[in-house]
């Protein structure tokens, strides 16, 4: 599928989303943060239209849309020496290190990071990479090292707050025969169709507004296809019984406590085997909700894997321009485990 | 030191060897403790096998069994202070983590209990306090337990606190609320040094030695109720009956334990009928300590239970900075702490 077809087809399930209402901004008991993200960064690629601003979209890991990476930015004097840049290049650096003491840089070679979205990109060691590729690298390593041997070769994953699919898309990379629910804001998920079309040509990709006109989404359903994008707003058209894994990274920590029970509540995540999730130990030093660990479905007796997460353990800052310091960032837990019985 | 504490003490450790307590004997430690239990008796007792009480008066100082900042006088003019990595190391971090304490607002806490002198250790002082790392930290429990079960508990209440250490934070309990009673539970070589803290910081108290719980078939509710401080060394933790404290603490020692000493406190009776339960850990032990506890493993986990969740901030937003090639130092990140207060029973 040529770029141009791509983009026409999301163009397409975009028209279908405003058609069925989801579309809309009016997504209640959001925190602040994802407030403004809804309401500023859709703006940025699709046109008021509805048509897609092409140029944004293929540009939409350098320009930061919804997510940020590291390193950001053009380059040029500034980035060379400036405190900012400086600091992300020591992250970029130490995480790097971090993926090869755990053995993971194998999967880096294997999987290099993709141009789609024409990221700003670190080289280091022979590697090119960003940060948030370099996360979901070390995920897909630790996602092996403890469930490969428990899965099936053609398990479902549904990933929960998939930003533009990335985890989704390396999974699939690896598994070829898995099958991916992706669930986000059906704008996110738009730029997803587009991360996962370019990253995985040929891909059988059921968009949002094909799923939105579905109104119970089966495991015979999602059988029919390689990544299946669910907005947000009908998430609970899942009617999956005994889905293989449920992974959510950093963003049921960024959400208030009805959207996080919304999902955990759901039967297709009780009734899920596997839960991998990294977040926050304590949501409420970065974001307005009260969401902590204790809230989280996670029990000693059922957990495969416990950790303080390595990567986002160090932070540098940004220091009168041109220095940097350390900063200490708020400890994110991993967890792999059977899904508990409520 | 008076000589009635001076006897106390004596007895304490005639006691300690009559009914042959070394933790020396003691299994299943991780390697930090047992490093410790090995080594440190014998920095406070002397070539003729009894307590040097010279030596003990300085155990802050000399840092033993429990290491705390700063370790040398920083706040005297000498030129090692300002060239030496580890020295200007050790003041930024105290300095950063009053700062840490500060956003808290407990700073009358800390100006109404200055940093004690008992066991001589370097005391730090800026802005108009006195502390330590290790007496802060406690300051902020205190202001802890202040915020979040100062109008649950009663004005008796009786205090369990597991790994107390020398029992900064138990005196501290007992000077904010007059009335508690404390049992503190430790290596007893520890608790020769709770007894010299407590004796020292409060001479009117009154405190049940390691000699007077030896002699005791158990200890129950009435029996603490005759004490400020019940001395409990851990191999005697059994004679707990009957005792139902209103609050059980541990901090940053639950986390040190093998699970097979986490699991004999936190299964065991007293833990499990104790009203409150106020715990600081690491949020993963392993790999400081040679064990696999985590968070998951805590009595945490009801969250009709939880009063008080949080990444403790003293624990976890403070740095320490390592010496590094003599004039230099290291950032180096603690590793992350939670906080707990919550009910344990009904």
């Amino acid at each position: 599928m040529t770029i141009s077809t791509l983009i026409d087809t999301i163009e397409i399930q975009t028209n279908i989303l405003d058609g069925l209402g989801l579309l809309s901004k009016d997504i209640d008991n959001l925190t602040t943060h994802w407030k403004q993200q809804i309401d500023n960064e859709p703006n940025r690629f699709i046109n008021g239209d509805l048509s897609i601003n092409s140029d944004a979209l293929c540009n939409f890991r350098r320009l930061d849309i919804f997510t940020e990476d590291i390193p950001s930015g053009q380059g040029g004097l500034r980035a060379a020496i400036g405190g900012r840049h400086r600091s992300g290049r020591k992250i970029l650096r130490d995480t790097l290190n971090m993926l090869i003491d755990r053995g993971y840089d194998e999967l880096l070679k294997a999987y290099p990071c993709p141009s789609t979205g024409n990221p700003t990109l670190f080289k280091y060691k022979g590697y090119t990479y960003g940060l948030n590729w370099l996360k979901h690298i070390y995920l897909l390593g630790l996602m092996k090292d403890i469930l490969e041997p428990e899965l099936p070769s053609d398990f479902t994953c549904l990933d929960i707050g998939c930003s533009y699919g990335s985890y989704s898309g390396l999974v699939k990379k690896e598994f070829s025969k898995s099958h991916h629910i992706l669930v986000d804001f059906p704008q996110h998920l738009l730029m997803a169709h587009y991360f996962l079309g370019e990253y995985h040509p040929g891909a059988r990709i059921a968009g949002v507004g094909d799923v939105a006109q579905v109104n119970e989404i089966t495991q015979g359903y999602v059988n029919q296809f390689d990544f299946v994008l669910v907005p947000c707003q009908i998430f609970d058209r899942l009617h999956l019984d005994g889905l293989d894994l449920v992974t959510n990274f950093v963003s049921f920590g960024e959400m208030n406590k009805e959207w996080f029970d919304y999902y955990v509540q759901s039967m297709t995540f009780r009734n899920a085997k596997y839960f991998f999730s990294t977040n926050r130990v304590q949501s409420s030093s970065t974001y307005d909700t009260d969401m902590n660990i204790l809230n989280y479905p996670i029990h000693a007796s059922q957990s495969m894997h416990f950790g303080v997460c390595p990567i986002q353990s160090r932070r540098y800052q940004s220091k009168k321009i041109w220095f940097f310091k350390a900063v200490t960032s708020p400890p994110i837990f991993e967890y792999i485990g059977m899904v508990p019985d409520v | 030191m008076t000589n009635t504490l001076v006897e106390h003490l004596n007895s304490d450790f005639e006691q300690y060897k009559n009914f042959q307590l070394d933790s020396r004997d003691t299994g299943d430690l991780i390697p930090k403790w047992r490093e410790l239990v090995d080594s440190q008796l014998e920095r406070f007792v002397g070539y003729d096998g009894y307590l040097d009480f010279n030596l003990l008066k300085d155990f802050r100082r000399k840092q033993i069994f429990v290491p705390d900042l700063p370790e040398r006088e920083l706040n005297q003019f000498n030129v090692r202070n300002f060239i030496g990595g580890q020295r200007r190391g050790a003041y930024l971090m105290l300095k950063e983590c009053l700062d840490v304490f500060k956003v808290y607002g407990d700073e009358n806490l800390l100006s109404k209990y200055p940093c004690s002198n008992a066991g001589n250790p370097y005391i730090f002082r800026r802005q108009g306090y006195s502390y330590t790392f290790r007496w802060i930290k406690h300051i902020y429990s205190l202001g802890l337990v202040n915020r979040f079960l100062g109008d649950k508990l009663c004005s008796d209440f009786m205090s369990l606190d597991i790994g107390s250490s020398y029992g900064i934070f138990p005196s501290l309990l007992n000077q904010e609320y007059p009335g508690s009673h404390h049992v503190l539970v430790d290596f007893p070589e520890q608790l020769l040094l709770a007894h010299y803290y407590l004796g020292t910081t409060l001479p009117e108290a009154r405190i049940a030695g390691i000699d007077d719980v030896c002699m005791q078939v158990s200890i129950n509710r009435d029996y603490v109720k005759n004490y400020d401080f019940v001395l409990v060394p851990i191999t005697l933790f059994e004679k707990l009956v009957g005792l139902e404290p209103n609050l059980v603490s541990n901090f940053a020692s639950f986390g040190e334990m093998s699970r097979k000493w986490f699991e004999f406190y936190v299964n065991s009776a007293p833990v499990r009928s104790a009203e409150f339960l106020f715990t600081a850990n690491r949020i993963e032990s392993s790999p400081t300590y040679d064990t696999d506890l985590t968070i998951l493993d805590y009595p945490i986990w009801d969250e009709s239970k939880v009063l008080h969740f949080a990444v403790s901030p003293i624990f976890s937003y403070t740095y320490m900075y390592l010496r590094r090639l003599l004039f230099w130092n290291e950032k180096v990140q603690y590793p992350p702490h939670f906080e707990y207060i919550g009910r344990v029973a009904g």
